[in-house]
């Protein structure tokens, strides 16, 4: 698993949340796009909708079980729920972890 | 439908999963010991509640044979720590939070995951009628029935909008092994207190589940209901 086919993935799935739950993003999505927070499109309701279809995904396309709101990424200075970018970075070092 | 039901080696889990196997439901339960129910609609899964891989195991395998699932029952608990709080170990107090709160907080995160996806569910915790009464002796098993409570509260306004709710149902004393160290006469004072002032059975447990689980129960959501009159 590369880090662009990680982040194509993220991305993806983004674009898919943001579809069913009936809202429009205009901007570019890319790495910086952010998850969380004032300036992302997603509410409360969105980013847990994406982080357990990112969890099912991760295991039914690549068939690793992983748990990304673990106790170490509680704990990270840079928080992995902040962007495309970071959750992505995120999924990539769990999943080494396991390879 | 799917119902998952931990603690069903024994006691009120293993009442509930045989009605619910009865029923036509296919029941999948779990407890740490071997199956102990033979029924074709029954599925046995040995491994710890508090075990946080062995629940994400437990789950992925039920999302890949399943599809999912439409009920949690979190049934399984111990009472390891029945004394006064001067006299509980430490160990004794973790285990019974761990199993009590933890697991079932375990249970229920791993399961709405599931239900978020088919847009329903249903979350059943276990109270106890211990946590109105705040008996001397039972300060760690009430405090763990009383974390499970507040946890039902949130966790339901968390879940309503995936069409899942989750609620919280308190029976009265039932006959089981759970019972064993509780002093027979302690308990009867405290039964005296109740509108129905004996014990209880699975029964109104189940009948009160059946109703939280039926589609007519949609916008019953995070409630606690006390049996045995309390
Ligand atoms: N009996 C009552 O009067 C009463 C009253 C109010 C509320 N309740 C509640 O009703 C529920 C059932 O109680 P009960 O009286 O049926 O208790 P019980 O007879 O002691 O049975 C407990 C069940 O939980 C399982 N279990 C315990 N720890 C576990 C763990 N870490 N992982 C997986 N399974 C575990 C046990 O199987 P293993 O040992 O094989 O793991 C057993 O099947 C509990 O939530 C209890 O608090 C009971």
């Amino acid at each position: 698993m590369t880090k662009v086919e990680i982040e194509q993935a993220v991305i993806n799935l983004f674009k898919q949340v943001i579809t069913n739950s009936g809202k429009s993003y205009d901007g570019t999505v890319d790495n910086n796009t952010p998850i969380m927070g004032a300036e992302s499109p997603f509410d409360s309701i969105d980013l847990v909708t994406f982080i357990v279809a990112l969890e099912q995904m991760i295991e039914d396309d690549w068939s690793f079980s992983v748990t990304l709101a673990d106790d170490r990424a509680m704990s990270q200075t840079i928080s992995p729920f902040k962007t495309i970018g970071t959750i992505s970075d995120y999924i990539e070092v769990l999943i080494k972890e396991q390879q | 439908m799917v119902i998952v039901i931990t603690g069903t080696r024994k006691g009120i889990g293993k009442e509930l999963a045989e009605y619910f196997c009865n029923a036509g439901h296919i029941v999948i339960g779990c407890s740490r010991g071997e199956k102990s129910i033979e029924n074709v609609n029954y599925e046995h899964h040995s491994f710890d509640i508090t075990d946080e891989k062995s629940v994400k195991l437990f789950f992925s395998q039920l999302r890949k044979n399943r599809g999912g699932l439409d009920v949690l029952i979190n049934n399984a608990a111990v009472n390891n720590a029945l004394a006064p709080v001067a006299l509980v170990s430490y160990n004794a107090a973790a285990s019974t939070m761990n199993t009590n709160f933890m697991g079932s907080f375990l249970m229920a995160r791993e399961a709405i995951k599931l239900m978020m996806k088919n847009s329903f569910g249903r979350v059943i915790n276990m109270g106890s009628m211990a946590v109105k009464y705040e008996e001397k002796g039972e300060a760690i098993y009430t405090a763990s029935k009383a974390a499970v409570l507040a946890m039902t509260k949130i966790l339901a306004k968390e879940v309503y909008q995936y069409g899942i709710t989750c609620n919280a149902v308190s029976p009265s004393a039932i006959k089981t092994d759970l019972m064993d160290n509780i002093d027979p006469d302690a308990l009867n004072v405290v039964l005296k207190r109740n509108a129905i002032p004996e014990m209880g059975t699975t029964k109104e447990l189940i009948d009160t589940i059946n109703w939280l689980i039926s589609p007519q129960a949609n916008k019953i959501t995070a409630q606690n209901i006390y049996l045995g009159g309390v």
